[in-house]
């Protein structure tokens, strides 16, 4: 187990590593360094001077080596807008991501999931097929575009909900979260919610298949053959096995929703990683992108890392693999 | 198409004439099959008294196993509707409340399937607490205690520890016993157990069948064993039920019903049963006796010709052949141990000669024959065609001698590619030899078409329009399309039904006479190679340990394995019921070893002409 | 006639005789009249995005047919000059909503139909390769299957987008790179299973020549999963380019798609002009649902339970 867990932490420093082969060269290869270095006005003798003490003038790999210094040193670089240290601008804003990402996969396990086992369970029924053809809708439609329309209904028709911005926050553990004041949930209500819709259809249409795949198996219907009662079959027999491959998705899928909340926060105003990196995109400010991207690799390296001991811990058949048979 | 039956829900007088404990009567099942119901149980009636063991035997399609569904209330309410009646110590089981229902199963009735029912997810301990718990008024900790009891009396061995292990680390066996146990914990009046023991080995279904046996005369219950082997039919059960099509075509003693069968249908089924023991007559293989359904006429048993000339030489000679399979595993893919598939193997095969390779699941028959056809490497060893060695062959040379060693597959399904018709997959290899033009091609499929039982015009068909029997004599005709002189046969009758593996046998037979085809015939089935072979090799955890004329295998064993081996096979012929077995609860070993272990040489000695024997330490 | 005596089978409904597996599963498909209709409302939309330059009204790209005194007019209204109706009103410019949206779909098609093509021949080709060969070179690219898997597809587009600049090309480009590794992993899960089945090793044991078996015997059997995973990534590269246009990173404004127009024209709801956002959006919509229920649809006749 130990064992395993070295071989796989191995294997994600080795993706991080690879990432940052990729990013140096998308840097010095596709974009023009020196323009990474300076703000796009400088004069030209500021790029030559730029150019000297940055080494620019080195053979390759020696900048990749500085390159790689600068990360494991936490220097990515300095922001043209902010002037301030790229990294410190991004973990700024993380908490206001991570809270954006977090009610998203909370609404989407609380609705989705059980949506899915009703649909699962009773196929035929007219609920279940309302559920279904709400899945579909749910994630075919384009986030932008269920987000302009949310802010159509609810703040300008409505005006129940607010429509930009991050409401009151409270400090606690060092970070600030708006989930405990009433204000702060207002604000989150429609980001939240529109982020979470593709999820939630995902993981409706997951739990159901789950279901129709588990329910005709033979152990099923053996602890009906043993007189347990119908709610342990589902509750228990059921729900145990299709939780696995249920939470692995949902796990692998926080990191998609990081990135997606770009779009929402766009849309909601939502002082987040996602919004600073479209900004940035923007104005060219590409410290920050670069900062962006190392981070966000970290965060989906550490995930999927999570993801796997969590899957190992919860299916014995992968946890035991090495055992006997007997 | 029949309507939807009204359900006669009135409920039934609850008494049975003569005190039996499971009393059926006209029950009828039906199916929803796109928006059609079709009837799959017609009419059926029998009784269980107590005590007594029952079995219900039939090939796929009688509904059989739909029985115990349907007395169980097991099968899906919105798509099945059950008629009759089925009394159970004095209460018709189909007018119950659900709630009712459920206190019955697992608890006076109980059910086991075949192994694979235990929930992958949870500990085999869970199900048996879990069961325990919701039928008797059990603490955990009693709950925990009483399983630990069962599954001693089912002979596990380390009871305590295996407790909290999964399905996955007990093999096939095992798992039946623990089944077995879970539904022994409420002490039932009935144990209905559809098909337990067809997946497993010979050896070990005949230890399950010893110990469902000596359980039933402890607890004193009753016993329906659903199944469609007759000769487990024979040890086991007191009375018989035969079902086909859906209805119940006879019923009484076993003791009456093999020896003499009263209806067509059992006459057939019997009639396509070899047993055990029954050709030490002759040294020839003998085919199959048919009977007619509709006229009730029988084909007798004919044997074979005498296809094999001792005195040639062998068209095939296998020596030393040695496969082995790499285990990988830890974190950096490392070797970690070597499965020794086939070690030192050797023997030969004349022209017209069939060698048939025995042995349980896991002792390398199936490799030691795609070692041969190079679907697998082997490690080392030498296979002689023609004076050509094939092992040693580059890809070009070996697809010349493709022509002359074909192979035929276990499962019918997947051994025909679905979207390909069948008379395009017979031609396929005709012009992927360039044997002719697509007209020499064609008229060859059809000719072998019909050769192997079936119709020229079939060869426009697609694979899932065949049945699986037919599905088989198609893969047959393939492998004939290129006039090989050797057929290798992998478990290819083991998937069919009774009766339709003894027309492919037949047909087997029918070609060797005809063409002089050797085969190697690979089966795990040792009543239908005591019937087909000429020779017999008996093979264990991946080495030859006895090898000769079939007349001397059969008739006088040597090596201990070879003796187990004969002595599990269940025989039809209900004398042996009371025949008590001396049985372990020894596994089937796998040849799994270190990644530095050398195999010992092993010393064979010659007992008989041709009869040679491993000796044993 | 099958084999009187062969008992197995009996209790299955007999198919027709002649029956093909494609005409088999358009039976299995069309037994749902709501999917048909809905396979119908695509092949429409495919249908009106195809001849979109010679259907539409007016060529929204042509700066001289347009007429800033037009613009901004609601739906319904009539042009002064010509005498035409604007069905679904104008944009700022000038321009005909209609003609604008059918153009707009026909830049989306073609963006999310060609990426995933490519995308398809990429990645099945490669998935195939690796299932076939095994070993190292399959774990090489499984590996690197599994690091593009593991980023979402949104950002590594982003990414590329921002460096490579805007246009249609480059948005193309940036799909394929993003969609490839989905259909590798699904050819290579499926040839697996698949070469591991009896009729290829019967076809391996009979000498059929290796390329007649990839082509002949393995392709066509594991078409189905990439079928339905195709027209589901269509989908979402669809919406993908929707989104990137969106935030400004996708399709320059002169060949606008429909994540374009729905950018432009948001502004302008919150003055009640909602029409140069939401019609297109309902155009989008309507597109991307009709290719996820066909999807749908095909992934229920290719896997039903219960059937084999």
């Amino acid at each position: 187990m130990v064992l395993w867990l070295v071989s796989r932490i191995l294997q994600a420093l080795l993706v991080m590593l690879v990432m940052t082969v990729i990013v140096f060269v998308g840097v010095n290869v596709v974009g023009d360094p020196v323009t990474i270095l300076i703000p796009p006005d400088a004069s030209a003798e500021e790029r030559i001077r730029v150019i000297q003490a940055f080494g620019l003038d080195r053979p390759l790999w020696e900048q990749y080596a500085e390159f790689l210094r600068g990360i494991l040193r936490g220097d990515l670089g300095r922001s043209y807008v902010y002037n301030q240290p790229a990294l410190q601008v991004i973990l700024q804003r993380m908490p206001a991501t991570l809270e954006l990402a977090f009610a998203a996969i909370l609404l989407s396990v609380i609705i989705g999931i059980p949506l899915g086992l009703y649909a699962g369970l009773r196929p035929d029924s007219l609920l279940s097929k309302f559920f279904m053809a709400g899945s579909v809708l749910g994630f075919s439609l384009p986030t932008f575009w269920i987000g302009l329309m949310l802010i159509m209904l609810f703040s300008v028709h409505l005006g129940w909900l607010p429509a930009s911005g991050r409401g009151e926050t409270v400090e606690m553990l060092g970070m600030r979260w708006s989930f405990f004041t009433a204000n702060g949930l207002a604000h989150l209500a429609l980001p939240a919610l529109n982020l979470s819709l593709f999820k939630i259809a995902l993981v409706m249409r997951l739990t159901r298949a789950g279901v129709r795949e588990v329910l005709p198996q033979d152990y099923i219907r053996y602890a009906r053959a043993r007189g347990l009662s119908e709610r342990r079959v589902i509750y228990v027999h059921v729900l145990k096995n299709i939780m696995i491959p249920v939470v692995t998705i949902i796990g692998l899928e926080f990191g998609s929703v990081i990135a997606f909340s770009v779009v929402t926060e766009t849309i909601f105003a939502w002082p987040g990683m996602g919004k600073l990196i479209i900004d940035s995109i923007n104005v060219l400010d590409r410290p920050v992108m670069v900062a962006y991207l190392m981070m966000i690799v970290l965060i989906f390296v550490c995930i999927n890392l999570l993801v796997d001991l969590v899957y190992t811990l919860l299916d014995p058949r992968v946890r035991l693999s090495s055992g006997r048979k007997g | 198409m029949t309507d939807v039956e009204l359900l006669d829900r009135s409920p039934a007088t609850p008494t049975s004439a003569d005190g039996a404990l499971l009393s059926v009567r006209n029950l009828h099942t039906s199916f929803l099959h796109r928006h059609r119901w079709n009837p799959v149980l017609q009419d059926v009636s029998f009784e269980i008294a107590r005590g007594e063991t029952v079995a219900v035997v039939g090939e796929s399609g009688s509904g059989k196993s739909v029985m115990a569904m349907s007395i169980m209330r097991l099968l899906p309410p919105k798509s099945s509707r059950i008629k009759g009646g089925v009394i159970f110590e004095g209460r018709d089981l189909l007018t119950l409340p659900d709630e009712e229902m459920r206190r019955i199963r697992g608890n006076r009735i109980a059910m086991i399937f075949q192994e694979t029912s235990l929930n992958p997810v949870f500990t085999i301990g869970f199900h048996m607490i879990e069961t325990l718990r919701r039928h008797r008024r059990m603490s955990e900790a009693e709950a925990r205690a009483e399983a630990l009891r069962l599954l001693e009396r089912v002979r596990i061995p380390a009871a305590a520890r295996r407790m909290d292990e999964y399905a996955h680390q007990f093999s096939g066996g095992m798992r039946q016993r623990v089944m077995i146990a879970i539904a022994l914990a409420c002490r039932p009046q009935l144990l209905i157990a559809d098909e337990p023991t067809t997946a497993l080995d010979v050896t070990i279904q005949a230890e399950i069948l010893e110990l469902v046996k000596e359980l039933q005369a402890e607890e004193g219950m009753s016993v329906m064993f659903i199944t469609h082997d007759m000769g487990v039919v024979a040890e086991i059960s007191d009375r018989t039920v035969v079902m086909y099509h859906g209805r119940k075509v006879e019923e009484g003693p076993t003791a009456r019903i093999i020896p003499a069968p009263d209806h067509a249908y059992t006459r057939k089924l019997l009639a396509a049963v070899p047993r055990l023991g029954e050709m030490s007559g002759t040294s020839l293989p003998v085919r199959f006796p048919d009977i007619d359904l509709a006229t009730g006429v029988m084909t007798p048993a004919r044997p074979a010709g005498r296809t094999v000339d001792p005195s040639e030489e062998p068209i095939l000679k296998v020596e030393n052949l040695v496969t082995r399979f790499d285990i990988r595993g830890g974190p950096l893919g490392g070797l970690t141990a070597r499965v020794h598939a086939v070690e030192n193997v050797s023997f030969d095969i004349r022209a017209g000669e069939t060698l048939s390779l025995v042995g349980e699941s896991g002792c390398g028959k199936s490799t030691t024959g795609r070692s041969i056809m190079r679907l697998v490497e082997p490690v080392s060893g030498k296979i002689s065609m023609d004076g050509i060695n094939m092992a040693r062959l580059s890809r070009s040379g070996l697809r010349q001698m493709r022509r002359r060693v074909q192979m035929i597959f276990q499962d019918p399904v997947s051994s025909l590619n679905a979207r390909m018709t069948v008379g395009e997959a017979l031609m396929e290899p005709f012009l992927a030899h360039r044997l002719g033009d697509r007209r020499a091609a064609r008229e060859k499929a059809e000719t072998l078409l019909a050769r192997v039982g079936l119709r020229p015009e079939m060869a426009g068909r697609f694979p899932h329009e065949f049945s699986g029997g037919q599905r088989q004599r198609i893969s047959v005709a393939r492998a004939l399309m290129l006039d090989p002189k050797l057929i290798v046969a992998d478990e290819a009758v083991s998937a069919l039904d009774v009766s339709v593996k003894a027309q492919v046998v037949n047909l087997l037979l029918d070609l060797q006479e005809s063409l002089r085809i050797s085969f190697l015939f690979i089966s795990h089935d040792m009543a239908v190679v005591e019937r087909v072979s000429h020779r017999v090799a008996v093979m264990y955890l991946g080495e030859i340990v006895e090898i000769g004329p079939r007349t001397a295998i059969f008739g006088n064993p040597q090596h201990s394995y070879t003796r187990r081996l004969i002595d599990a096979v269940p025989i039809p012929d209900p004398a042996r019921r009371q025949i008590k077995r001396t049985l372990s609860t020894a596994e089937i070993c796998s040849p799994v070893y270190a990644t530095d272990f050398v195999p010992p040489t092993r010393r064979y000695r010659e007992v008989g002409y041709g009869h040679f024997v491993m000796q044993e330490d | 006639m099958s084999d009187p005596f062969d008992v197995q089978d009996v209790h299955v409904a007999a198919p027709d005789p002649r029956e093909t597996p494609w005409r088999r599963i358009w039976r299995d498909y069309s037994a749902s009249p709501l999917a048909v209709a809905v396979l119908a409302v695509l092949l429409a939309i495919i249908g009106l995005a195809v001849s979109a330059p010679w259907i539409s009204p007016q060529n929204p790209y042509d700066l001289m047919q347009l007429d800033i005194m037009e613009g901004l007019l609601p739906p319904g209204s009539v042009a002064e000059t010509t005498g035409y109706t604007y069905y679904l009103g104008t944009d700022d410019q000038g321009r005909d909503m209609l003609s604008a949206i059918l153009h707009g779909l026909r830049i989306s098609l073609w963006v999310g139909v060609v990426s995933a093509l490519c995308a398809v021949a990429i990645g099945a080709t490669l998935g195939l390769f690796a299932a076939y060969r095994g070993g190292r070179t399959e774990s090489m690219i499984m590996r690197l299957v599994d690091l593009q898997l593991s980023f979402p597809t949104i950002l590594v587009a982003l990414m590329i987008l921002a460096f490579l600049g805007k246009g249609v090309g480059n948005v193309i480009l940036a799909l394929i790179i993003v969609e490839w590794a989905t259909y590798a992993r699904t050819a290579r899960g499926t040839a697996l299973v698949e070469a591991r089945r009896e009729y290829i090793e019967a076809a391996n044991c009979l000498g059929v020549p290796l390329h007649r078996i990839i082509f002949r015997h393995l392709l066509p059997n594991c078409m189905t999963p990439l079928i339905v995973i195709g027209t589901v990534q269509i989908a979402r590269a669809i919406t993908l380019e929707a989104t990137l246009s969106f935030l400004g990173l996708g399709v320059p404004v002169t060949e606008p798609s429909l994540g374009l127009l729905i950018s432009n024209g948001y502004q302008y709801m919150f003055s009640g002009q909602y029409w140069l956002s939401f019609y297109p959006g309902i155009a989008l919509l309507v597109t991307i649902v009709a290719i996820n229920l066909v999807g749908d649809r095909l992934r229920d006749v290719f896997n039903p339970k219960g059937q084999v």
